[in-house]
């Protein structure tokens, strides 16, 4: 084995350009598979990160969708009296809604220190030029457990304010009891907690189809009273609405009750699993990932048939050497096994050089698209691109040097030293 | 007990219907010590023999035996042992690398042979001392003449230590003086106890061995030893 390493360094060395125009192209190729890899893996690992990060099974957590809304009072009345009834319904063991905006605390405005956090977590986003404003989710205290968080119950707040969690980097200059007033609404909250850093939340557009969004430099606080039946809070909060079914009980059995529930109030409902929302999104995500596997193998493909050239070529020209190599002792299995650690050397790096660049564009880039899915796409590149280009390149190595390895097995050794030699000039 | 000992061996090459017989029915015996020339017209066999004897081939019939042991049946493993430690060739063409030095071309049968690094150079060095050209360790091929690539490729047998020493038109593509030159040194080689076989056209050549055999369609059809 030390002999066919020393040979196959020693060949690579030698022929220095042609060794690094070899590189370039493994480079190039181990590029596009490695990024085909990790886009293909990125929907498989949002939706693990998923299912690790909620608190309950995607089959019992039910997801309402309101197939009708009307701006008015009456409608928010009757939403918020659904919900009242959903809460107690039989079967279900928690409900509840939620939302996330931007608010101002009056006594944050002017406090330098907030602004400066502020600005320095949100560098590069839009709230970099508003740094007093606060990233609220108002969340039901029934819906906490849904993700885990370590959060799972608001604690008691004093008299007239309602409960408010800070994130854990705003401990230092808002110490438990600190009192902060809603601009706009006057509602009073008080500190009573602080969500943990790697604390999450879902991203309010789609469960399913983003991914979470870290709860760092956020703020959680429960509804108050007059949000409750606000025309436009509930409207806002519509498709926010879930049911954690309890332990025993069948979701579709629970759909078929809280649809029912529904038509009762007046309102058209329709209920699904977030599970039955995960199995749509694979369908729909599933045609994506199977042309970036297509992708990746056409690539990988098109590389191995390069190398194969490219290697083909250097045997018939090192026909004579091998002769030499032969007469010297060696065996047609070494020259064999040079050859393919010659392609092991080359390919196995490539990927490896490729895949630390992505990870580390990955870990940097400021593009809204790669920040939004960054742990995603971080997960999906640590668990499984490292692996699978490192299997890509080794079989790429083994495909292309089939031809080269067959050539040189084709012949006896007596007509491969009777080939072209090389210091005969 | 002769190193080399052939019995009734054959060789045929085959291709898809076309059956080329090389050689027929060599019988052979050479005892350690001894310098042969082989010498015949183009196409005779000579090289099929040099190539079976130094296990680069492997006969169609009969028996091949080196040392003792009947190489006839040997695996690739086993003849590539030969090659590497017990006979080296010497070709007219130097078959020397033309990207590796002078002492990298010495020392290829010692890697080969999985000899250490120390011992490897202390064993090349030796042999390019033997062979006059320890100054050159450093030249590629391109830069020395023929018959210092010659050297190279002998020093190159001597360095893996072998006892016999098969040389294919060694003076082939050198002129008279460098082609005396490297047969006077084959000449010393087997004084200090390698045999030496030699493949050539030149009776020149042939008149230093000791022994002379003529192939001619495959078949020896003269062995004379001279006095």
């Amino acid at each position: 084995m030390k002999a066919v390493f020393k040979l196959a360094w020693h060949e690579l060395w030698k022929r220095k350009a042609g060794t690094l125009l070899l590189l370039l192209v493994c480079l190039t190729a181990m590029g596009t598979v490695v990024s085909a890899a990790t886009n293909a893996t990125a929907q498989l690992y949002q939706q693990k990160l998923f299912a690790r990060s909620i608190g309950a099974q995607p089959a019992e957590i039910l997801h309402l969708h309101y197939r009708t809304a009307q701006e008015t009072q009456a409608f928010a009345n009757q939403v918020y009296e659904y919900r009242q009834a959903l809460a107690r319904m039989p079967g279900v063991k928690n409900a509840g809604q939620f939302d996330a905006c931007g608010i101002s605390f009056q006594e944050l405005r002017g406090n330098v220190r907030y602004r400066e956090i502020n600005r320095r977590l949100h560098r590069g986003e839009a709230l970099e030029n508003h740094p007093d404003r606060v990233q609220m989710l108002y969340t039901d205290e029934a819906l906490l457990p849904l993700v885990k968080n370590g959060v799972c119950a608001y604690e008691k707040a004093s008299p007239g304010n309602l409960p408010l969690y800070a994130s854990e980097v705003f401990r230092q200059i808002l110490p438990l009891g600190t009192t902060l007033t809603d601009e706009r609404t006057g509602t009073r909250y008080e500190v009573t907690g602080y969500l943990p850093e790697q604390a999450q939340w879902f991203d309010e557009s789609d469960l399913i189809r983003f991914p979470m969004v870290s709860l760092r430099g956020w703020f959680a606080a429960p509804f108050d009273e007059q949000s409750q039946t606000d025309v436009l809070t509930q409207l806002s909060t519509l498709h926010n609405t879930y049911v954690i079914a309890a332990d025993d009980v069948q979701a579709d059995v629970l759909k078929a009750a809280v649809e029912e529930c529904a038509r009762g109030y007046g309102l058209d409902v329709q209920v699904q699993t977030l599970a039955d929302e995960q199995e749509q999104y694979r369908a729909e995500t599933q045609s994506f990932c199977i042309r970036q596997a297509a992708l990746a193998l056409f690539l990988t493909a098109m590389a191995v048939s390069t190398i194969t050239a490219s290697f083909t070529a250097h045997t018939i020209v090192r026909q004579g050497q091998y002769g030499v190599w032969l007469a010297s002792g060696f065996t047609r299995g070494t020259i064999a096994g040079c050859i393919v650690m010659e392609m092991l050397m080359l390919l196995i790096p490539s990927a490896w050089i490729v895949w630390c660049g992505r990870l580390s564009w990955l870990l940097t880039s400021e593009d809204i698209g790669i920040a939004l899915f960054r742990e995603v796409l971080l997960a999906a590149h640590v668990e499984f691109t490292l692996a699978a280009c490192t299997a890509a390149a080794a079989g790429a190595a083994f495909a292309s040097a089939l031809l080269p390895v067959v050539r040189v097995f084709r012949y006896e050794p007596c007509e491969l030293i009777g080939g072209k030699l090389y210091a005969d000039h | 007990m002769p190193i080399i000992e052939l019995k009734n061996i054959s060789k045929e090459y085959r291709n898809d219907t076309v059956v080329t017989p090389a050689l027929k029915n060599i019988d052979l015996s050479v005892e350690e010590g001894e310098f042969l020339a082989i010498m015949g017209a183009s196409g005779s066999g000579k090289t099929t023999l040099l190539h079976l004897i130094g296990c680069m081939d492997v006969p169609t019939g009969g028996t091949y035996r080196f040392d003792g042991k009947d190489m006839t049946a040997a695996d690739e493993k086993q003849r590539a042992k030969i090659r590497g430690k017990e006979v080296a060739f010497v070709f007219q063409n130097f078959a020397l690398i033309r990207e590796n030095t002078v002492f990298e071309n010495a020392e290829m049968p010692l890697i080969a042979q999985k000899v250490p690094r120390r011992e490897r150079k202390r064993r090349v060095e030796t042999a390019l001392q033997a062979v006059g050209i320890a100054d050159l360790a450093r030249k590629r091929p391109e830069h020395i003449s023929g018959g210092q690539k010659q050297r190279t490729a002998i020093a190159r047998a001597l360095a893996c230590g072998a006892r016999v020493l098969l040389a294919d038109e060694p003076t082939g593509a050198l002129d008279s003086a460098a082609g005396a030159e490297i047969m006077q040194l084959f000449s010393r080689l087997n004084a200090e106890g390698k045999t030496v076989i030699v493949i050539t056209h030149d009776s020149r050549v042939a008149a230093y061995a000791h022994r002379q055999i003529i192939i001619q369609d495959g078949r020896i059809v003269q062995d004379e030893t001279q006095e």
